[in-house]
């Protein structure tokens, strides 16, 4: 019977700090991001918590024209980043699938990740000079460029992670069967890995919408909405930036869990 | 014999190598219309590549490979009248059965409703109409099988390439895969190329056998060819269990080489014409030739009896030694009999196991016999082969 208790007791403390743990970071986590949300409902210019509820500061962003073309710019970047890194990533990942063999086989599953530990300020800079210095302008397409190549990484690790468990043999008896190589991509891999590119596809444009430091350094004049929340921020605090805030949140969140989503539920 | 009709497939003088490795080494062979051929041979024999070459998966390095006629050679995989049967079965898991069977017709361009009525009426006959609309991934291995023989028949290829279809299966549900295969193959009178490591599955199936061994064809022949009469000792050795045991030849009296072993013990083997008096042979013969009977008895109740009369081995039987039973071993239908003989070392005996108990007793003096025509001369030649593998 004691031997019994014992671990017992321990597991009613274990839990207890587990459940402390949790309750912990979900607060820290989301009561900051809640009191943004909140404060963008607000009825009046100020910042507290108990002001009435209204839609005015969203009214008024959506009638900010540079808002709105921020907005814009935004989603471009978003979808953009998203198609070319996934055309990237999954080439590159069906490629090193195919060629990592023997020694090589580290380095083709490891360069592609590099850029996951370049910080980020100094790709940024990096990025900007050698626009200036190749005589590319600043632009939204010279952000969307960076964005891919800080995309591409998470892309490849998603791929890599559903092409290990490709079955290449289905490839074959597709072959076998009369298929040519674009039937074969168009009716078998395609649909096989279209979880995996989705979910790269979300988690792609979850990176873009909320990327500061590379839009900050090469976007130009034609900024994204990160960058007109830091640059209303300078000008003074009000509701308005909450509301810009809570609509980045709500759109990197539900991207996010859109790419959880798809990435779960991919055909084992 | 000249009206034959010309081989479905003919592979000619096919080598292939992977790196410096040779998988398959000068491999010439010819498949008949209509035929159940299997290739059989142990793991790493060359026997999947030689098929994989057939369906346009591995290319030669050197030879050529016809079908109907037609070089194939050069041509993919997806451009060949061959259709496989995978070992994994790999069908499409994002499709249903129907839209796997149908996939090769659909690439075909077949006309939809041909498509529908053919892939029914294929689902039908390996066994699994009604099972259209499933996944793949909700159907039992016996199942999933059926569907990939399904899905390549359905093609009407002019070879079936099947890689050790039934190897993933239980060995109950295989025996009953292997008659149903046979049925299937004879109903549609399509051309099966087999490849298996499993010599009883091999005889029990195919019209002929091709046996691999380290990348080379050693025989070609029947079942009943490769089994009595097999070719070198490897191809001996892997299509059943086997004696074998040296001999020095007494004498020679026409095509059978006798070697007395003393005490009225004698063996005899048929050999070719080359065979001198002196010379020493290594003779097998399958455990289920060699009788037993005791020393007492005259000749072997209910099996022969030719021996009549006569209570130690004597000239008017072939072959006879003694010996003295070491185990008994009971097999359900059969039983075997491990035998150490002074003369020839220890011989096993397969018997149809008695019905009450077993015959003879570890201990027991008996006296072993069997035909000549069952023994069979070993060549020495490709015997290192037959040890390697």
């Amino acid at each position: 019977m004691s031997r019994e208790r014992h671990p017992r007791r321990r597991g009613v403390l274990g839990r207890l700090t587990a459940r402390t743990y949790v309750a912990l970071v979900i607060f820290f986590l989301f009561a900051p991001l809640l009191i943004v949300v909140v404060v963008s409902f607000n009825s009046t210019p100020n910042m507290n918590l108990h002001a009435g509820f209204s839609l005015r500061w969203y009214r008024q962003i959506a009638g900010d024209p540079l808002v709105v073309a921020a907005f814009g710019r935004t989603a471009l970047a978003a979808v953009c980043t998203a198609v070319i890194s996934a055309v990237l990533g999954l080439s590159g990942a069906l490629g090193a699938v195919r060629l990592a063999k023997g020694r090589w086989r580290t380095a083709v599953f490891t360069i592609p990740l590099i850029p996951l530990a370049v910080p980020a300020l100094l790709f940024g800079v990096g990025l900007a000079t050698f626009y200036h210095s190749v005589g590319v302008g600043f632009s939204i397409w010279a952000v969307i460029a960076g964005h891919v190549i800080l995309a591409l990484p998470f892309v490849f690790l998603v791929m890599g992670a559903a092409l290990e468990r490709f079955r290449f043999s289905l490839l074959e008896a597709a072959r076998d069967l009369g298929a040519g190589t674009f039937t074969i991509f168009r009716t078998v891999t395609m649909p096989l890995l279209r979880p995996a590119v989705l979910g790269a596809m979300f988690l792609s444009m979850a990176i873009s919408v909320d990327e500061f430091v590379i839009a900050f350094f090469t976007a130009g004049s034609q900024q994204t909405l990160p960058l007109v929340l830091y640059g209303r921020i300078n000008l003074g605090v009000n509701p308005g930036l909450n509301a810009i805030g809570s609509v980045l949140l709500v759109v990197t969140m539900a991207l996010a869990f859109l790419a959880a989503r798809t990435s779960v539920l991919e055909i084992p | 014999m000249t009206d034959q009709p010309p081989p479905v497939v003919q592979i000619d003088r096919v080598t292939k190598y992977f790196g410096s490795v040779t998988a398959v080494h000068d491999v010439s062979l010819d498949i008949r219309e209509g035929e159940f051929f299997s290739l059989l041979g142990p793991s790493g024999c060359g026997k999947s590549t030689t098929l994989r070459m057939v369906a346009g998966f591995e290319e030669p390095d050197r030879g050529s490979i016809a079908i109907l006629g037609i070089d194939v050679t050069d041509k993919p995989a997806n451009k060949r009248n061959a259709n496989m049967v995978f070992q994994n079965y790999e069908l499409f898991p994002h499709m249903t059965v129907h839209e796997n069977v149908s996939y090769g017709l659909k690439i075909k361009r077949i006309p939809k409703g041909e498509a529908r009525n053919r892939t029914e009426a294929m689902l039908e006959t390996v066994g699994v109409g009604g099972l259209g609309h499933r996944r793949a991934s909700q159907l039992s291995g016996g199942q999933q099988q059926r569907v990939a023989l399904a899905r390549a028949l359905v093609n009407e290829p002019a070879v079936l390439l099947l890689d050790e279809p039934l190897s993933a299966l239980d060995a109950k549900l295989r025996k009953r895969m292997q008659l149903e295969l046979k049925t299937i193959q004879h109903k549609l009178g399509t051309t099966f190329i087999y490849v298996t490591h499993d010599q009883e599955e091999a005889l029990l199936m195919s019209d002929r056998i091709g046996i691999m061994s380290n990348g080379e064809l050693l025989q070609v022949g029947s079942a009943r060819e490769i089994y009595e009469s097999p070719g070198n000792s490897f191809v001996a050795d892997f299509v059943g269990s086997l004696n074998d045991f040296r001999l020095r030849v007494s004498a020679v009296e026409g095509h059978r080489a006798i070697a007395r072993l003393g005490d009225g013990q004698q063996v005899a083997v048929g050999v070719t014409a080359d065979t001198e008096a002196g010379s020493s042979l290594r003779v097998a013969i399958r455990p289920e030739r060699v009788r037993l009977r005791s020393p007492g008895d005259d000749g072997d109740r209910g099996q022969r009896s030719e021996a009549a009369g006569d209570a130690a081995p004597s000239g008017t039987e072939d072959c006879a030694v003694f010996g003295v039973v070491g185990e008994v071993m009971y097999l359900g239908p059969l039983t075997h009999y491990l035998v150490d003989t002074p003369a020839l070392g220890r011989l096993v005996s397969q018997q149809l196991s008695e019905r009450q108990h077993a015959r003879f007793r570890p201990g027991d003096q008996v006296v072993l016999s069997w035909e000549a025509d069952g023994a069979f001369v070993l060549s020495d030649q490709g015997d290192d082969d037959g040890r390697m593998a």
